[in-house]
C-alpha cells in the first residue's frame, strides 16, 4: 500500500478551521433566521457568535487564497482546458457515482498532488471557492456592518437582497455539506478520505 | 407843543368823560350781577360743604357698605359743574329739604343731557339700551367731572380706556356673553404692560371707538390675534407653516390661534407659559397630556429636573403635523446627543436600528407598533389606487413599485398617534432582540402605507401583513428586512426543499448501495 502526501498542513488548517466555522455558522444562521421555531440561544448571542465565527471563516479564505496563489497549487483548481475532455471526465466520473460504484467498479480518478480534485470536484470546489463563498462572506461583511457597506448594499438594490442571496448561499452550502460529507466517505474504507484530510497522506489503495 | 395838548384835551375831553360816564357803571353793574350771582351759588354750596366738606362724613347702605358723603371742594370748584349748585344735580335735596338717613339717590344727568342728544354717540346709544349699563358717573366720574375735552388730553389712552372697560362691561355675540371688562392689574403685570390698549386694539382710541363686527366670541379671539403679528412678525411667519395655522385656515375655527397659548391682557413672558401647568396644549390634548405625565420626561418634571415639554419637541409656534412614519430621532437626539453612540455599545448595527426604527418603538413598551411604508413621492393615480384599496394587498405594492421604481421606505413605530408620549424610562425599553427578530413578533402584525398630503398631514392606508412574506413585495420592500422576522415564504420552501434535496441524495445512495452489495460480491 502507497501512501501519497496529498494534503498539505496549510490545506488541512484551512479545512478544518472552515469545517468547524461552517458548523458554528450554520447552526447560529438557523437560531438568527428561525427564532420562531429554535431556541438553542438568544437572538444577540446567536449574532455574536455568527458575526465572529463569519470573520473567522473570511479570514480563513484569505489563508486559503493566499496558500494557494503562491505555492502554485491552485491549478488543482482548474478543470482541463479543452472542454471535451472536461466533458467526458466529467461523465465518467458521474456514471462511477451512477452507475459503476454498484458493481464495484473502481473510481476513475486517481488523486495525485497534481490532479487531487477529479472533473466534477473541480466544478463544485471552483464555483465555490471563486464565486459562493466570496459572495456569502460579502454579503455577510454587509450584513455585519450595514453602515460602513451601505454603499455597497445600495449598489445591490437593498438590505433584503443582500440578505436574500446570504441565505439562499446558506442553504445551498448546507445541502452540499450532505453531499461533501457523505462523499469523503466513499473511499477504500469509509474513514480512508476522512483521515487523509487529517495525517495528509491518503493511501494509494490497489486490489 | 404845550398849545397843541391843550387843544386835543379841549376836543376830546367832553367825549371822554361821557364815555367814562356811560361805560363805568354798565361795568360795574356786570360785576355787580356776576357778585350777586356767584354769592347765591356759594351760599347753597356753602352750606352742603359745610357738612360735606368733612372727611369721615358717611352713610352706611342697606346692603352693609359704607358710602363716604365727601365732597373735596377743591375738586368741585375745577370741575365743569362748578357753575352748578348742588341740588342741580341732587335734585330731592335743597335748603329746605334733606333726607335724614339713607335714600336713593336721583342724580339725573338727562336732564341737562337729553337721551336723544346722547344717543348720538355710538357708545353711549348702545349704553342706553342696554338695562344693565352702568351709570354715567361710573364713567365720568361725579364732583370732579370735567369737560370731556380737557378730560382726554389729560388722561392716558390706557386710562381713557379703562375709563369705561374696568366696569363690569359686556356685550351678547351669539347669544354668548363676551365680558368686555379688562383687569387693570392684569395688564399692568404682562409683559405689555407699556403698551397703549390702542398698539393691539387697532381702531379704538380716544377719537373713534369701532363696533365689533364679528358674529361670534371665537371669530372675535382670531380677528384680535392678528394684532400680535404687528410686532411679532417673525413668530408669525412660524405659524403659518404649522398645522395649527393650516387647520384654521381649512376652517376649523377651534384652532389654537395666539391668544389661546399666551393669554391676551395677562400675556407672560414666555417662560412663564409652563406646559405642566395644564397650559397651554392641555386645553385640546388632554388624553396626550395624561399620557405625558406618566411618561418619563413628565414625571421627571415633577421631580423637578429638567425635561422637555410639549414645546421642546413640537416646538410652539411652528407646531408639524406629527407624522407615525417618521421617526422622531433628531428631536430626540437633540438632547440625547449620544443616544446612537451609547446604542452601539449594544446594539448591531445601531445606525441602521435608528434609521428605520422609531425611537419610540423601543423606548415606548407595551403599545402595539406598526410597520409604516412610505414613498418619497406618490403620484396622484397611486395615491388614488391606494385610497381604494383597502387594505392594500401586495400586488398593488408591486404594482406600485412597477410604476415609480422606487422601493418603499419603511419605519416601525408605535400604531396610535398619542401613545408615542408614553416614554418609559431606559431600563423599561425594549432590548429583547426577539421582540422584533422572530416571525412571531406581534411588531410587524399591522402594516400601513403612510402618505403625505400637500398639507403635511399623514394618512394612513392599511396594509394585509401577509404581504411581508410575499415573494410579491421582494422588490417593492428591498431596502426593508428585519432579521427573521419578515422573511419571505418562499425562499424557506425553497430552502427546505434544497436541503431535503441535499440530504436525500446520501440517503438514496446508500440505499443503492445496500441493495446492489450482492452485485458486488458476486463480482468479486
Amino acid at each position: 500500500m502507497k501512501k501519497i502526501y496529498l494534503h498539505p498542513l496549510p490545506v488541512r488548517l484551512w479545512h478544518w478551521i472552515n469545517a468547524g466555522t461552517f458548523l458554528v455558522l450554520i447552526i447560529t444562521g438557523l437560531q438568527i433566521r428561525y427564532k420562531d421555531m429554535i431556541s438553542l440561544m438568544g437572538f444577540k448571542t446567536a449574532v455574536s457568535i455568527h458575526n465572529f465565527f463569519g470573520i473567522v471563516l473570511a479570514l480563513n479564505f484569505l489563508l486559503w487564497l493566499i496558500y494557494y496563489v503562491f505555492s502554485g497549487n491552485l491549478r488543482v483548481y482548474l478543470p482541463a482546458l479543452s472542454p471535451k475532455s472536461f466533458l467526458i471526465g466529467s461523465l465518467r466520473q458521474a456514471r462511477y457515482y451512477g452507475y459503476g460504484i454498484f458493481f464495484g467498479e473502481e473510481n476513475p480518478h486517481k488523486p495525485t498532488p497534481e490532479q487531487k480534485f477529479n472533473p466534477m470536484q473541480q466544478m463544485a470546489y471552483l464555483n465555490i471557492m471563486a464565486l459562493f463563498l466570496p459572495l456569502q462572506i460579502l454579503s455577510g461583511l454587509m450584513m455585519w456592518d450595514t453602515n460602513a457597506f451601505r454603499s455597497w448594499i445600495a449598489l445591490l438594490g437593498g438590505i433584503r437582497i443582500v440578505d436574500t442571496f446570504h441565505v439562499l448561499l446558506f442553504f445551498f452550502f448546507t445541502s452540499f455539506l450532505f453531499i461533501h460529507i457523505y462523499l469523503a466517505t466513499l473511499g477504500h474504507t469509509p474513514t480512508a478520505h476522512i483521515k487523509a484530510m487529517i495525517s495528509g497522506f491518503e493511501e494509494e489503495h490497489s486490489h | 407843543m404845550g398849545k397843541r395838548f391843550s387843544f386835543l384835551m379841549f376836543v376830546s375831553g367832553p367825549f371822554i368823560g361821557l364815555a367814562f360816564i356811560l361805560v363805568v357803571p354798565l361795568i360795574s353793574l356786570v360785576f355787580a350781577f356776576a357778585v350777586l350771582v356767584k354769592t347765591a351759588l356759594a351760599a347753597e354750596t356753602g352750606a352742603c360743604l359745610s357738612c360735606h366738606s368733612e372727611k369721615t362724613l358717611s352713610i352706611r347702605l342697606p346692603n352693609g357698605k359704607t358710602q363716604p358723603l365727601y365732597v373735596d371742594e377743591k375738586a368741585l370748584g375745577g370741575s365743569v359743574h362748578s357753575c352748578l349748585s348742588c341740588s342741580d344735580c341732587h335734585m330731592d335735596i335743597s335748603m329746605e329739604s334733606h333726607p335724614s338717613g339713607y335714600s336713593k339717590p336721583s342724580v339725573s344727568c338727562t336732564n341737562c343731557h337729553p337721551k336723544e342728544q346722547l344717543a348720538k354717540k355710538k357708545m353711549h346709544f348702545t349704553a342706553l339700551s342696554r338695562a344693565n349699563a352702568p351709570p354715567c358717573y361710573e364713567c365720568h366720574g361725579v364732583h370732579s367731572i370735567k369737560r370731556v375735552r380737557e378730560w382726554k388730553e389729560s388722561v392716558s389712552n390706557r386710562d381713557y380706556c379703562l375709563t369705561c372697560h374696568s366696569k363690569k362691561l359686556s356685550t351678547i355675540l351669539d347669544g354668548e356673553e363676551i365680558s368686555l371688562q379688562v383687569d387693570r392689574e392684569m395688564i399692568e403685570g404682562s409683559v405689555h404692560s407699556g403698551h397703549n390698549c390702542s398698539d393691539c386694539h387697532k381702531g379704538f382710541n380716544k377719537t373713534s371707538h369701532s363696533t365689533i363686527k364679528e358674529a361670534t366670541k371665537r371669530a372675535l379671539s382670531i380677528d384680535f390675534s392678528d394684532a400680535c403679528r404687528r410686532c411679532h412678525q417673525k413668530k408669525f411667519e412660524q405659524v403659518q407653516g404649522s398645522i395649527h395655522y393650516k387647520m384654521l385656515k381649512g376652517g376649523n375655527l377651534h384652532a389654537p390661534v395666539c391668544t389661546d397659548c399666551h393669554g391676551f391682557h395677562s400675556v407672560g413672558k414666555k417662560e412663564t407659559i409652563k406646559t405642566l401647568s395644564g397650559l397651554p396644549c392641555k386645553k385640546c390634548h388632554e388624553t396626550i397630556f395624561k399620557d405625558f405625565r406618566q411618561s418619563v420626561h413628565g414625571t421627571a418634571i415633577r421631580d423637578g429636573k429638567p425635561a422637555p415639554m410639549c414645546s421642546n419637541c413640537h416646538f410652539a409656534h411652528e407646531v408639524k403635523p406629527t407624522m407615525l412614519s417618521k421617526t422622531p430621532r433628531d428631536t430626540c437626539i437633540a438632547c440625547h446627543k449620544n443616544a446612537l453612540s451609547a446604542h452601539e455599545r449594544w446594539l448591531p448595527n445601531a445606525k441602521l436600528h435608528f434609521d428605520s426604527v422609531s425611537c419610540t418603538a423601543c423606548h415606548v413598551p407595551d403599545v402595539q407598533k406598526k410597520l409604516y411604508l412610505t414613498l418619497s413621492s406618490v403620484p396622484r393615480a397611486i395615491s388614488e389606487r391606494i385610497k381604494n384599496d383597502d387594505p392594500i394587498k401586495e400586488t398593488l405594492l408591486l404594482d406600485i413599485y412597477s410604476e415609480t421604481k422606487e422601493g418603499f421606505g419603511a419605519t416601525l413605530g408605535v400604531s396610535e398617534h398619542g401613545s408615542s408620549h408614553r416614554l418609559a424610562p431606559k431600563l423599561k425599553a425594549l432590548r429583547r432582540c426577539d421582540s422584533c427578530h422572530s416571525a412571531d413578533s406581534e411588531n410587524f402584525k399591522k402594516v400601513a402605507v403612510a402618505i403625505t398630503g400637500n398639507d403635511g398631514v399623514e394618512q394612513l392606508h392599511d396594509v394585509m401583513p401577509s404581504a411581508l412574506a410575499s415573494i410579491v413585495t421582494f422588490m417593492p420592500l428591498k431596502g426593508f428586512y428585519a432579521l427573521g422576522a419578515t422573511r419571505i415564504r418562499l425562499f424557506d420552501q425553497i430552502g427546505a426543499l434544497m436541503i431535503i434535496g441535499g440530504a436525500s441524495i446520501p440517503i438514496v445512495h446508500i440505499t443503492l448501495r445496500v441493495l446492489t452489495r450482492r452485485l458486488r460480491r458476486r463480482r468479486h
